[in-house]
């Protein structure tokens, strides 16, 4: 698949083609017809219901990453250099 | 009555800029309290160090400052942000050593025939997330996305933890939204094969 367009796929898809589109699949950018003939297809296929599973599952991680909360002195130097910024701003006018 | 910050807090961003933009620096600094935080998470994971993240959110928010006047209304400013973020952290890359993979092939990133053989649902996709979530995994996770290349690192932070869309992903990396796509695809499979061995090794202890 290359950088310019997704792989279509057909009404019953092979592993191939659904290992093509699980991102959109996921995302919900797929029609509802082919959602189904995904999920049709990994009724019957095992491996293809555990990489979907861990595909979704590793969407999931990666969307709760824990914020880290900002650490005091980037915080405090970034202050610094905004200020100096603003004064350096206010003097011009 | 009402303090001046607990009243900037309310507005949205672009009130905010407006604000900005006449001079208000107090409706700046709101917007530096918004978006350092996530600014700084994400410079972590591009730059793949504390120092360079640092210094990607003072060039970035200085270029906001500088170029506050020049936003225009109907753009969002978050989008406008990270963009300006993400050429700062073009520029730490190019002084950075670190050397992340350079391309990334889907074929090697589905399964083969053998592996699909193996592959069976395992119990850990009933475990909740937080569980799921520990530290050893959590260092897997890190590595596999410093690892992944640049441009596809940035459309996964982009649009899986920053919740852009893929139109505004593409407007801040530069890319048609099918390339945004692709990536994004790339980076999630590099991701979940990074982990394969977790998940099998989470599923066999359930056993």
């Amino acid at each position: 698949m290359s950088e310019s367009g997704m792989k279509n796929i057909s009404s019953d898809p092979t592993c191939e083609e659904i290992f093509t589109v699980l991102s959109e699949y996921i995302d919900g950018e797929l029609s509802k017809e082919l959602c189904e003939a995904i999920e049709a297809h990994n009724g019957n296929c095992p491996p293809c219901q555990a990489f979907v599973e861990t595909y979704t599952k590793t969407i999931e991680l990666v969307r709760t990453q824990p914020a880290e909360p900002l650490p005091s002195a980037v915080k405090d130097e970034l202050s610094a250099a905004l200020k100096r910024c603003q004064d350096a701003l206010d003097q011009t006018r | 009555m009402e303090g001046n910050d607990a009243m900037l807090a309310k507005l949205q961003d672009n009130e905010l800029v407006t604000r900005a933009q006449q001079g208000r620096h107090d409706a700046f600094e709101e917007l530096v309290s918004r978006y350092a935080g996530r600014l700084y998470s994400m410079g972590r994971r591009m730059c793949g160090n504390d120092d360079d993240a640092k210094d990607m959110l003072q060039e970035t928010f200085m270029a906001a400052f500088k170029g506050i006047d020049g936003f225009r209304a109907e753009a969002k400013f978050s989008v406008w942000l990270f963009q300006i973020a993400k050429h700062a952290c073009m520029r730490m890359r190019r002084k950075s050593t670190f050397a992340p993979r350079e391309t990334l092939s889907l074929e090697e990133l589905v399964p083969n025939e053998e592996e699909l053989k193996t592959l069976s649902v395992a119990d850990w996709r009933r475990t909740p997330i937080d569980k799921l979530l520990n530290k050893e995994l959590q260092g897997a996770l890190d590595e596999a996305i410093q690892v992944l290349p640049p441009d596809h690192r940035m459309v996964l932070l982009l649009r899986d933890v920053e919740g852009f869309s893929a139109e505004e992903t593409g407007q801040i990396v530069g890319a048609s939204i099918s390339a945004v796509k692709s990536r994004l695809h790339r980076a999630r499979l590099f991701t979940r094969k990074h982990l394969h061995h977790f998940y099998q090794d989470q599923g066999s202890s359930h056993v």
